[in-house]
């Protein structure tokens, strides 16, 4: 007999034990901490996920804050372009008004020389003139120059217009102060005694006669009667000449500015 | 010579009789319940594992899915049981390469208590799963005609699957000898390995038997088409 049924029934017995054991020892134990890990890793994945969102979240912010400070960056850049410009514009009419009153300044300067240089130029003319019409006509024609002025000036006081000798008498009838005479050279005796005799056959005057000499006076005789001058001096002359040669002078003057000027101005 | 280990008596005093079955029972018993025991004394949850924890797991977590896939029902209810017919008819086969150690499989007595086991287990895992009646109306269907052959089923199952574990252990352990009597040296090595697998795959099939024929009865639906189709897969 092949079976041995006390072997047959203690195996059954053995058998339903070791169930007993092992579901104790082995698969409890075993399934608990296969459980127990398995929540572990859901765990850490549902973690994995949650800071997976949470970077993306971080993604997306910092992309934003990116495109914010681009965007900050471009409105910087373009308001510096502007505000550049601005000062290169307050610059340019900053420049350009220092170069108008540069300019203003050098005229009035360009000007004050012009007028003494025609100061000097005046009385160096007088002089000269004087000079040589007192060596022309001492040489040629053996003529005083102030003597030939003085006649001159008699000359002139015979042929006043009727309206200039009736007013000249009556402001000397309302007046008796003297008669100022003045010249730019010291008059000699004769010479003022033709002075007066022609003052008093002109206007049949008692009144006193004064002789003065005046350097400022330009090389000529003045008489000062109640208001009323009689001049005769080189100075009339040159008076002419004068205004000719600044008409001259200006003239050359502008069109020499308007050369330069626009080529200062497209260097700036 | 023995054809099974029950007719080596270590120790007889009627009616206990201590054989080398028994014997061999209580060492494969004491292997793997001291082998469980020191291992999971402490187990890790971290994802290192120490080799034996991982050896174990790897076991268990086999078996485990070995179960949801056949019965694609939950496997902790079976698993200690489908489990425990598994590890020890497997550890018994694989435990012959020891010298001088006699596989408690390779005795009929044992073999037929396994398969008694599977024939209580099967209606008392039925019945649990689905209540007493509707576990005993399962035996009229389709047609109360069929209830004696039914019943026959059951039995001749049950002698199948004893017989077929023990022939099987008992032959290879058989031809092993005689083999080992008649070309001493080579052969009988080879032998061996070949037992070595027809004992992993005999462990098999009898564990996944018994969970065909346990958990077809635990589902009336699926009772006919689980246990033709399984039947017909692993016999």
């Amino acid at each position: 007999m092949l079976i041995n049924w006390f072997t047959v029934f203690a195996q059954v017995l053995n058998f339903l034990i070791l169930v007993a054991l092992l579901r104790w020892f082995l698969y409890k134990p075993i399934l608990k901490v296969m459980h127990k890990r398995q929540m572990q890793l859901e765990e850490r994945w549902q973690e994995a996920e949650r800071l997976q969102a949470e970077a993306q979240q971080a993604l997306i912010t910092y992309q934003q804050q990116q495109q914010e400070l681009q965007q900050q960056q471009a409105a910087l850049l373009t308001e510096a372009r502007v505000t550049a410009e601005q000062e290169r514009q307050h610059l340019l009419a900053q420049i350009r008004q220092e170069m108008t009153n540069q300019r203003t300044a050098w005229e009035i300067d360009l000007q004050q020389e012009q007028d003494a240089f025609l100061r000097t130029l005046r009385q160096k003319v007088i002089h000269q003139t004087y000079a040589i019409a007192r060596q022309a006509l001492s040489d040629l024609a053996h003529a005083d120059l102030e003597y030939q002025m003085i006649q001159v000036f008699c000359d002139r006081l015979r042929h006043l217009e009727d309206s200039q000798r009736q007013a000249i008498a009556q402001a000397l009838s309302q007046t008796n102060s003297a008669i100022l005479v003045r010249s730019s050279f010291e008059m000699p005796a004769d010479l003022r005694q033709q002075v007066i005799d022609e003052l008093h056959s002109q206007f049949a005057i008692a009144h006193p006669i004064e002789f003065v000499t005046a350097s400022n006076l330009l090389c000529g005789i003045e008489i000062k009667l109640a208001g009323q001058e009689i001049v005769w001096s080189l100075d009339t002359y040159l008076q002419t000449l004068e205004q000719l040669l600044s008409n001259a002078l200006t003239q050359e003057e502008t069109s020499h500015y308007e050369h330069d000027l626009p080529a200062s101005t497209s260097c700036l | 010579m023995e054809i099974s280990p029950d007719s080596i008596i270590i120790y007889a005093r009627e009616p206990i009789v201590l054989n080398a079955t028994l014997l061999f029972t209580w060492l494969t018993m004491g292997l793997l319940v001291g082998v469980s025991a020191w291992v999971t004394r402490q187990l890790s949850v971290r994802p290192r594992l120490p080799a034996w924890q991982n050896l174990l797991e790897m076991i268990v977590e086999g078996i485990y899915n070995q179960i949801r896939d056949i019965t694609q029902q939950d496997p902790e209810p079976y698993l200690s049981f489908v489990g425990t017919l598994f590890l020890f008819i497997v550890t018994s086969n694989l435990l012959t390469v020891v010298p001088g150690y006699h596989a408690p499989t390779g005795s009929l007595s044992t073999t037929a208590a396994l398969a008694l086991c599977v024939f209580v287990a099967v209606p008392i895992f039925g019945i649990r799963q689905q209540g007493l009646w509707h576990y005993l109306k399962s035996y009229l269907e389709p047609t109360p005609i069929m209830l004696p052959f039914q019943i026959i089923g059951e039995f001749s199952r049950t002698l199948a699957l004893a017989m077929r574990l023990f022939g099987n252990i008992m032959s290879g352990n058989l031809l092993a000898a005689i083999l080992l009597s008649l070309v001493p040296l080579f052969v009988p090595v080879v032998m061996h390995i070949l037992g070595l697998v027809f004992g992993v795959i005999q462990a098999y099939v009898f564990s996944v038997l018994a969970l065909v024929y346990i958990a077809s009865a635990s589902s009336v639906q699926q009772h006919n088409h689980h246990v033709s189709t399984q039947e017909n897969n692993y016999e």
